[in-house]
């Protein structure tokens, strides 16, 4: 989706003011929010839920000239799990919120015995920050992990 | 001599004066449907000594998550009591939660009241008082009996709830007075529950 296609979607959801929203339209919303803002549209029994949630995507759409670039997240914990560890990277915490896939990664190898806690994993895994991806500055980033063997092409 | 789980005091009740407590709770917090937490992986205070009322992590299982529950008004979750069950053989605690759903159509009807009305569930609410390094912030209700509906009602020109619902949700007979969820300090356990 464009950012003006967003625009004049989120425009024409904004003229309907305090009127209650169709089911079409409530699903138009719950697809474009998180195109605008990376995070899923929860429904609540709050009856602004939808209404608020225009009020949050025409306000990026003012504040931002483009569509964001949203990456899926190749790994996810599951919910309620932390890393929490002194051993890695300082005993910083990372949850869902702040973790980022190399990060995950990393964890991922490192810790076999706790990868019962990841929800998503890539079917390739991806570089982690020990194995050559930068890590995001705040840790230390051991260097226990070897690289992973290089693939040899298969002959024809 | 044969095991009689005799319950013993083992500290001074004195009133802290660097901590006094307060009343009251934060209007937000979360609900679990119980069937989602993975107990298994569930892991109690392993500190030294190890505090049994403390539940160190709360981990759902794959693909579940809690949900949002806010109270609005000066007194969120006013009602919330907890009394004591005088027992044949030992005494047990029973905890009513009220809540005020300010809405009545078909998607709150089905996902909400239907649900709070024949599920089980777990809730984390956030006291005002944080106790020491936020170690009593979050109060878990339901971890051991489960939260069950004991009443509800709707009352169509209620002027507290609007036209809406008020379930109360109870936790009969658990064991333990209260229950936290608690890991290292009060940044860590932030962490933890917004995971959730």
């Amino acid at each position: 989706m464009t950012y003006d296609e967003a625009v004049q979607i989120t425009n024409r959801l904004r003229e309907r003011g305090n009127a209650s929203f169709s089911p079409s339209e409530k699903s138009e919303i719950e697809r474009l929010y998180p195109l605008v803002l990376g995070k899923k549209f929860r429904v609540t029994s709050c009856q602004r839920c939808y209404h608020d949630a225009v009020i949050e995507i025409a306000l990026y759409l003012r504040s931002h000239d483009t569509m964001p670039e949203i990456k899926e997240k190749l790994y996810e914990l599951r919910h309620g799990f932390i890393i929490h560890c002194p051993e890695f990277h300082g005993g910083k915490v990372f949850s869902n919120a702040n973790i980022t896939d190399e990060i995950a990664a990393e964890y991922w190898e490192r810790y076999p015995n706790m990868r019962k806690f990841f929800d998503k994993v890539p079917e390739k895994p991806v570089l982690s920050a020990s194995n050559g991806a930068k890590d995001d500055g705040t840790g230390n980033v051991p260097q226990t992990v070897k690289k992973p063997r290089k693939t040899k092409k298969a002959k024809k | 001599m044969a095991n009689l789980c005799n319950s013993l005091i083992a500290t001074d009740i004195q009133a802290d004066c660097d901590n006094l407590g307060i009343k009251g709770l934060e209007p937000d917090g979360k609900i679990i449907n119980r069937a989602d937490i993975d107990f298994a992986n569930c892991v109690m205070d392993n500190g030294n000594p190890a505090n049994p009322n403390i539940i160190k992590t709360i981990v759902l299982k794959s693909g579940k998550s809690a949900y949002d529950v806010a109270q609005m008004g000066n007194t969120p979750f006013t009602g919330l009591v907890s009394n004591l069950n005088v027992g044949a053989y030992i005494n047990t605690w029973t905890t009513d939660i009220p809540i005020a759903i300010l809405a009545n159509d078909p998607v709150v009807a089905h996902e909400v009241i239907d649900a709070l009305a024949n599920g089980e569930f777990v809730l984390i609410l956030k006291n005002k008082n944080r106790g020491t390094a936020g170690n009593a912030k979050y109060q878990v209700f339901g971890y051991a009996q489960g939260c069950r509906a004991s009443a509800g009602t709707r009352d169509a020109y209620s002027e507290d709830v609007e036209g809406g619902w008020l379930v109360t949700l109870q936790e009969a007979n658990h064991p333990k007075s209260a229950m936290f969820l608690y890991d290292t300090d009060e940044a860590t356990t932030d962490a933890a529950y917004e995971a959730l």
